[in-house]
């Protein structure tokens, strides 16, 4: 029963934090600008206000549209609930298998994508095709990451390729773990659209990616898409978390342990928005065709971080 | 001067010279033109139609790059007239103006679509400049794109309502995937007839209008108005003014190039310098809140001078350019050591050599193109021959050249301020504005704006107004952007925004 109750708190837990990420970078960014910026709860605001709105709908608009923001916030919702964030019980660990988290966030893409074309919008087309391409190239770097660790743990299930890590696996093969988190870093980027991918605070409909995509919607549909991405991101920057900084998985069930291993997993994810934020400062968005380079070296990072442990 | 006016004679029946103005009637227009054009490679400036008794009058204003010297050249036509725009396309819209404004019909012209009397608002045969009674309220049509239509083809339409604040212009992307097969621009959505509008105005009103045209040169443009009326009615302003309203424009023309710069990185989501250099605008339209009280430095200037005295504020003004000097220095550095920067920029939205050539740009779209016509160095007004600055040219042509140029645009302004500023606050003698009588005339006139040269010609006739034609530099700009973007595999649709910034066109001033 304890188990089941921890579970749930760390599927809650996910699912409440993904916005703060978000207004955590959005407030760093601001920061580092000398502006004031909103405060870091902005997203929540946002997402209830949007809830309060009525959806517009395109008179082109099919029954795709309508379902696919529930598909589009379901699928990382419903992840979210494979993945230990401090403790390795979670609600789904009996088939908690990375491969089927990675593929089953593609069908969210899928389905963003079919959103983005079915509302006969130019600039939706363009961000499909631009999104499908990104996930395209960002997909082998992520599977050679995963099978690098599933293969030092044994495992392709999450929470023991977790337990191995924290256990101090990391250090036994440090090189190939510094590569493959140069790897994952490339992916975590491209798939939440963060600089240098895409640009989430752009009003310029011909360069988005992801933005373009959900530029028709509104109101509930809006709020249900942008959950979903804010989930997306939370769940790769919790693995990212878990897996390089090993520490905060607690097998202890005491009040203590959970009420640590809370304190710093939020810590951990705070840190990980300000890198990220303080990277896209520093950069500037790469032009669309270049993203398949910076892609090739994410996969090429990743290929390296496995030869090196094999050897 | 002599070679050249030899040259010319053979073409034409008359030539008159007037200061640094030669105006020419010609026998042949059309080899005279090519001769100005092409072997001259003098640049269009300015065409202006003027209705008269019977018949129209067109004025085509040449501007010599290498020596101080302007071509006008007239012909009488009744209502038609030999289009040159094949010959010389940067004539393609004036020919086009002149057609919706007045009915004279250029013939030869490829594409006489209208360009501001649109057919789904007006009816047709509407000629505003000539009369502008409405008959009927009825349109007659719709306007023909030139879409182009193949399998895999697809149109993406931008504007003319736009997701920034911003004004309106429609952009018809051809596209097949990533790169664009085609780019059709139709502006003039918001045409407010300024030239109708000043029709029979005072001086004062119109001098009021032009501030107006466009919002952030509207010192450039009064300035403009109001030395070609000076002109009419040879007016000598005083050195104390002269130098006075030298620094009004080059604080304008700062304030104006830090948006671009701004713009450029905000573009390619590098949102740190854009966000500095924003604030460093700020900076500066507080200054010229204080030095003239207004932030657009309106009502500054006024026939015969300037309206306020500006030397109280020297040491404020200094402080605000030693910090605008410093901070633009420091993201030049940024932006040459990152790589990331200069990938976007380099090779991006080049404009070639020809083209800037053949459409007359000007500004910076044409000095970093490799071709310069700053009318402050050719073709010296106010006191510019007494400062000292070098304007670079660049020859790529590309979004990272434009930001070169713009920055060191920036630096030599705030040289010219400084150098003008010790100067007036040093003279005992504070002449702001100086006694004046009106006299008819017509001339034309032109002032440097931070996007290029603004040419105005005006036409007085007991102390009114009858014609008042100001050019923006951005019309002679609008129709490079094509040609910036199209056809070319480093650009995608995805850069079109950038390069659209890096050239920073006005809207408004571009329609009337």
């Amino acid at each position: 029963m304890a188990d089941f109750l921890i579970a749930i708190l760390q599927f809650i837990l996910i699912i409440t934090i993904a916005p703060l990420i978000s207004g955590i970078i959005h407030k760093t960014k601001s920061l580092l600008r000398g502006s004031k910026g909103a405060s870091i709860f902005q997203p929540y605001y946002n997402i209830l206000k949007l809830f309060q709105k009525e959806v517009v709908l395109s008179k082109d608009a099919s029954w795709i549209s309508i379902i696919a923001p529930y598909i589009v916030a379901a699928v990382p919702i419903v992840l979210a609930g494979f993945l230990p964030v401090f403790n390795s019980h979670t609600l789904f660990s009996f088939n908690s298998d990375i491969i089927a988290l990675v593929y089953t966030l593609a069908l969210g893409t899928f389905f963003l994508a079919l959103y983005g074309f079915d509302q006969a919008s130019s600039f939706g087309g363009l961000g499909s095709s631009r999104e499908m391409m990104v996930a395209s190239l960002a997909e082998p770097a992520l599977m050679m990451v995963i099978f690098t660790f599933a293969l030092q743990s044994n495992s392709t299930n999450i929470s023991t390729i977790f337990e191995h890590m924290h256990k101090g696996e990391f250090l036994q093969f440090p090189v190939s773990s510094i590569f493959a988190l140069m790897a994952l870093y490339f992916v975590i980027i491209a798939e939440s659209g963060r600089i240098p991918i895409d640009n989430p605070e752009t009003h310029l409909e011909l360069t988005m990616i992801h933005e373009a995509m959900i530029l028709d919607a509104s109101g509930r549909s809006l709020a249900l898409l942008e959950i979903g991405s804010f989930i997306k991101t939370a769940i790769f920057l919790t693995l990212f978390s878990n897996i390089f900084i090993p520490f905060g998985l607690y097998e202890a069930n005491s009040f203590l342990a959970i009420f640590l291993g809370i304190l710093i997993y939020i810590i951990k994810m705070s840190l990980l928005a300000v890198i990220i934020a303080i990277g896209e400062m520093s950069l500037a968005k790469l032009r669309y065709f270049r993203i398949p380079d910076a892609m090739m070296f994410g996969f090429v990072l990743s290929l390296i971080s496995m030869i090196v442990y094999r050897l | 001067m002599k070679d050249i006016l030899n040259n010319i004679q053979k073409y034409c029946n008359e030539i008159k010279v007037k200061d640094n103005f030669i105006t020419i009637k010609p026998r042949d227009i059309k080899s005279l033109s090519i001769h100005l054009f092409r072997d001259l490679d003098c640049d269009l400036a300015s065409v202006v139609c003027l209705k008269e008794e019977n018949d129209f009058v067109i004025k085509y204003l040449y501007s010599y790059n290498k020596k101080d010297i302007f071509f006008i050249v007239e012909q009488k036509v009744n209502n038609s007239f030999k289009s040159l725009s094949k010959e010389i396309p940067a004539l393609n819209w004036f020919e086009r103006e002149i057609y919706d404004m007045f009915g004279v019909e250029p013939i030869g012209h490829l594409d006489l679509r209208p360009l501001y009397i649109f057919p789904e608002n007006y009816p047709k045969d509407f000629h505003p400049l000539v009369d502008s009674s409405l008959k009927s309220d009825k349109s007659y049509g719709e306007y023909e794109y030139k879409d182009i239509k193949a399998e895999g083809v697809y149109q993406v339409l931008v504007g003319p309502i736009h997701a920034g604040i911003i004004e309106p212009g429609h952009f018809r992307f051809s596209m097949a995937g990533e790169p664009i097969l085609q780019l059709e621009i139709r502006h003039f959505w918001k045409h407010r007839g300024i030239e109708k509008l000043c029709e029979n105005k005072s001086i004062d009103d119109v001098l009021n209008i032009s501030q107006k045209i466009s919002g952030d040169n509207a010192l450039s443009f009064a300035l403009s108005f109001a030395q070609t009326v000076e002109k009419i009615c040879d007016i000598e302003i005083s050195e104390f003014a002269k130098y006075s309203r030298m620094i009004a424009g080059e604080l304008e023309r700062i304030s104006c190039l830090l948006v671009d710069i701004g713009g450029v990185f905000q573009d390619i989501a590098y949102s740190l310098g854009a966000q500095h250099m924003s604030a460093l605008k700020e900076d500066i339209m507080r200054l010229i809140k204080k030095l003239s009280g207004n932030r657009f430095f309106k009502n500054f200037i006024v026939i015969g001078g300037v309206s306020k005295d500006i030397t109280p504020f020297y040491k404020e003004t200094l402080k605000v350019l030693n910090d605008v000097e410093e901070r633009v220095k420091l993201f030049d550095n940024l932006m040459e050591n990152s790589a990331s920067i200069l990938e976007r920029f380099e090779t991006t939205g080049e404009i070639e050599k020809d083209i800037a050539k053949d459409l007359s740009c000007v500004g910076f779209c044409a000095s970093a193109s490799g071709r310069f016509n700053d009318f402050r160095k050719i073709h010296p007004y106010l006191l510019y021959k007494n400062v000292d600055f070098d304007s670079i040219i660049l020859q790529s042509g590309d979004v990272y050249a434009r930001t070169k140029v713009k920055i060191s645009h920036i630096f030599n302004s705030i040289s010219i301020i400084k150098s003008s500023f010790k100067h007036i606050s040093s003279m005992k003698e504070k002449e702001k504005v100086v006694s004046f009588s009106i006299k008819d005339g017509e001339a034309f006139g032109y002032s440097e704006s931070s996007r290029g040269n603004i040419i105005t010609f005006v036409k007085i006739k007991d102390a009114k107004v009858v014609r008042f034609k100001p050019r923006d530099p951005s019309f002679m700009n609008w129709q490079a952007i094509q040609f910036a973007v199209v056809g070319r595999t480093v650009d995608v649709i995805g850069d079109f925004p950038l390069v659209n910034k890096s050239l920073n066109l006005s809207y408004a001033g571009n329609d009337l």
